[in-house]
């Protein structure tokens, strides 16, 4: 009679074996929120402008009715990137966008924007060759053939799409010369990531696949008691809808890829609603593994064996549920070390009624849910997707910031406490293991309603802070300008690998500053959807210089001593820091803080 | 001859009875004689439904979110979560799981008969309710901070002998089989 844990574990139907699922609606667990505690008084020295306009980010991200859902393709949006598509050192912007069930309005295209390096943005999609119009929903970013330029892969549902960077400011999408093109029935793409899962240099790749939609199938809203939310009329899914699976695909060296999803055991899990997904060394034995974070159901930690197969165990290593044993709506990811034990944790973000999740990771790929003892359960009012543990305010200890927004337009009129739009969250860290929210402290940008889906982390005008990109469902985006104050220092970390894949996913860099140490993940998706700036930003309080590990992909480690604050790194595989490109600060003339 | 005939129609008999243990033990089920805890991956769409009514409606349920017990005659209690995100508020508060029991069951010393009933962990009590979503008990329930990795339902073994823990997360709720 006595069941062990292991044993319980590894008898769950999470995997393979379950009856299908035929539930329906938004995960939610209807759980209060934790109290606040007093506010610390403490100045917080990062500060959100919303300067989208005057950057000339103009154009609306289509998504779906302003108003009125009626179909779940229309509520999960898209996300967006940073990506220095042109390699003179300063983030370029990457902007997905959906469609309409009527037809999109004229104009509307996904967006490449290129950095005018003044603060302003080009559009130049239509000379890119990126336009495109569809139910888009992720980006993901790495150089998949190793010719020095970061190349796109975005998924929809129905075709997803391989733009290889040219190297002349154009792509070409060879989705189809790649073998990544789907001849079967159509699939809801949703998250993907590049990924040297075994370690050859050539990064191959990881999709994810929401549910099984189609127009024909799928009942309007309050259809039957399924399609409800509250007692009121809302679209359908994703509970109630079939399931779909994962993809893996391995990079053949030569342009193409070869499906291997059912050799790698990637296909095993087959009763999960796949969202974003998230590449990194989570276990430390330098083999990245994948998170995937799944919407009403366990979300999914595939490990790598390190022979081409992984093993799924989010449900066993603490990640699949929450500390009370509930699945939550699994929407984004954030990854970093908010407790500077040198271990790369996880934050997940969930649906109203619920708290999104911290987990803090052991070192060797076991989490606890620390969500409560962090302070992290106070605020479960929105419906929360695009995140990220980033140092705001490069005070040394990371904080996490969060996009929300309803996935219900219409709802408010009835329930006026789930707003169609809603705030950004900012929690500052503390220092000591917990954070504190915070609201107009953190600037009018944060306090501004959108409903927003993926947001993307970078420094956009190089002045050593962290900026925020956020995707908003039916209006231009927000670029949200951090117009630090102080004197804090900082550094940035920009790997290009040799030996490993070029662009240095699955890395996992240690700075050591003071008596602290931070780790952080070069990674190819991550927040919602959503790619952010490859050059890993770290905050350093007062600290002058740092020390930095280099675990490469390819299993090499390299370390630096006595580094400057205040620069980039641009650190060559095997050659140690080489010059940085568009970067004016450099260690003899340190640019101090992040003022404007 | 008749020897040869026996012989065969014993290894018929064995070998029916041996194909027939083994599609037990393939479906998770224990030999008869043997009370056995059922974990989801046991539950199949053959034991638990996957829509059931409930106040006027039906909804569908969770078979990756099921357990039960299969008593030594072969008996069965079983539970699984159900979506009721489509009723109100109200109604949702206390309809989290479906019972279906083929024998009397009590919980902190209540007994329910044999049926089909609505069941939910509300504010540290255990409730469960007829079909009607009518109250027919209300227990305390316990609140277990001990259990490493919970998952959203599962039965596991109770205090005593002969009792079970019935689990929503860290929730449990104590039964034993009835009179």
């Amino acid at each position: 009679m006595k069941i062990t844990r292991r044993a319980l574990l590894l008898s769950l139907p999470f995997g393979a074996s379950a009856g299908k699922l035929l539930a329906q609606g938004m995960g939610s667990r209807r759980v209060k929120a934790q109290p606040k505690l007093p506010a610390s008084g403490r100045p917080f020295n990062a500060h959100f402008v919303d300067v989208a306009r005057e950057a000339g980010l103009i154009s609306p991200v289509i998504y779906g009715s302003p108003t009125q859902d009626d179909y779940i393709i229309e509520s999960d949006g898209c996300g967006c990137a940073f990506i220095d598509y042109d390699n003179d050192g300063w983030m370029d912007i990457f902007l997905l966008t959906g469609t309409r069930i009527n037809g999109a309005p004229p104009g509307t295209t996904n967006r490449l924007y290129r950095n005018n390096r003044d603060g302003t943005f080009t559009d130049v999609t239509e000379k890119a060759g990126l336009q495109r119009v569809g139910w888009a929903s992720s980006v993901c970013v790495g150089d998949y053939n190793n010719d020095g330029f970061e190349d796109l892969f975005c998924t929809y549902w129905g075709q997803n799409a391989l733009y290889r960077n040219n190297g002349d400011g154009t792509f070409t999408d060879l989705t189809k010369q790649a073998g990544l093109w789907n001849e079967g029935p159509t699939r809801w793409g949703a998250g993907c990531t590049f990924i040297d899962y075994d370690r050859n240099g050539h990064l191959d790749l990881f999709v994810s696949n929401y549910l099984q939609f189609d127009f024909v199938h799928v009942p309007k809203p309050g259809a039957d008691v399924n399609c409800n939310w509250k007692g009121i009329p809302v679209e359908c899914g994703p509970r109630g809808l079939p399931f779909s699976r994962q993809h893996l695909y391995h990079n053949n060296g030569d342009g193409t890829f070869t499906e291997v999803s059912e050799r790698a055991g990637i296909s095993k899990t087959h009763e999960n609603y796949g969202m974003t997904a998230l590449c990194a060394d989570l276990d430390e034995d330098g083999w990245p593994d994948i998170y995937v974070a799944c919407d009403s159901t366990p979300s999914l930690l595939f490990m790598n064996n390190h022979d081409g197969t992984f093993r799924e165990e989010g449900v066993l290593r603490g990640v699949g549920l929450n500390e009370d044993g509930m699945e939550q709506a699994g929407m984004g990811i954030g990854v970093g070390d908010y407790n500077l034990d040198g271990h790369l944790d996880l934050y997940k973000t969930h649906f109203a009624d619920d708290t999104n999740v911290l987990y803090r990771n052991d070192g060797k790929g076991f989490f606890d849910d620390v969500t409560t003892e962090a302070h992290l359960g106070v605020d479960t009012r929105f419906t929360c997707w695009g995140t990220g543990i980033v140092d705001l305010d490069n005070d040394g200890f990371p904080d996490i910031f969060v996009v929300t927004g309803s996935v219900y337009p219409r709802i408010e009129r009835q329930l006026p406490q789930y707003p169609s739009k809603s705030p950004r969250q900012v929690y500052r860290s503390l220092g000591n293991g917990t954070f504190e929210e915070l609201a107009a402290q953190a600037g009018p940008a944060i306090v501004e309603p959108h409903s927003s889906r993926g947001c993307a982390f970078g420094d956009f005008d190089n002045d050593g802070d962290v900026d925020v990109l956020v995707v908003n469902m039916n209006e231009p985006p927000s670029l949200l300008r951090n117009d630090m104050r102080g004197s804090n220092h900082w550094i940035k970390v920009k790997l290009i690998g040799t030996k490993s894949n070029r662009s240095a996913i699955g890395a996992r860099v240690l700075v050591h500053y003071g008596k602290k140490v931070q780790a952080q993940a070069v990674v190819s998706q991550s927040s919602y959807y959503s790619a952010s700036d490859s050059r890993l930003h770290f905050g350093l309080g007062n600290e002058e210089t740092v020390d930095i590990d280099i675990y490469w992909p390819s299993g090499a480690l390299e370390k630096l001593k006595a580094v400057a604050a205040n620069q980039l790194v641009t650190i060559k595989e095997g050659a140690g820091i080489i010059p940085s490109k568009g970067w004016p600060a450099t260690k003899e003339t340190p640019k101090v803080g992040g003022n404007k | 001859m008749r020897c040869l005939k026996n012989i065969l129609v014993l290894s018929l008999a064995f070998c029916l009875g041996a194909w027939a243990s083994s599609s037990l033990s393939a479906s998770g089920t224990s030999s008869p004689g043997e009370t056995t805890i059922l974990k989801a991956a046991d539950v199949t769409a053959m034991l638990f439904p996957e829509r059931v009514f409930y106040q006027g409606k039906t909804a569908p349920t969770e078979l990756r979110n099921t357990g039960g017990v299969r008593f030594a005659d072969g008996a069965y209690f079983l539970a699984g979560l159900v979506d009721s995100s489509g009723y109100s508020t109200a109604v949702r508060s206390k309809y989290q799981a479906y019972l279906l029991t083929e024998v009397p069951v009590q919980f902190g010393g209540q007994e329910v008969k044999a049926g089909a009933y609505g069941a939910g962990f509300v504010s540290g009590f255990f409730v469960v309710t007829d079909i009607g979503a009518h109250d027919l008990l209300r227990v305390p329930s316990v609140h277990d901070m001990a259990i490493k990795r919970p998952i959203p339902l599962q039965v596991l073994a109770g205090s005593v002998a002969g009792t079970y823990r019935l689990y929503r997360g860290r929730d449990y709720v104590e039964f034993r089989r009835g009179e």
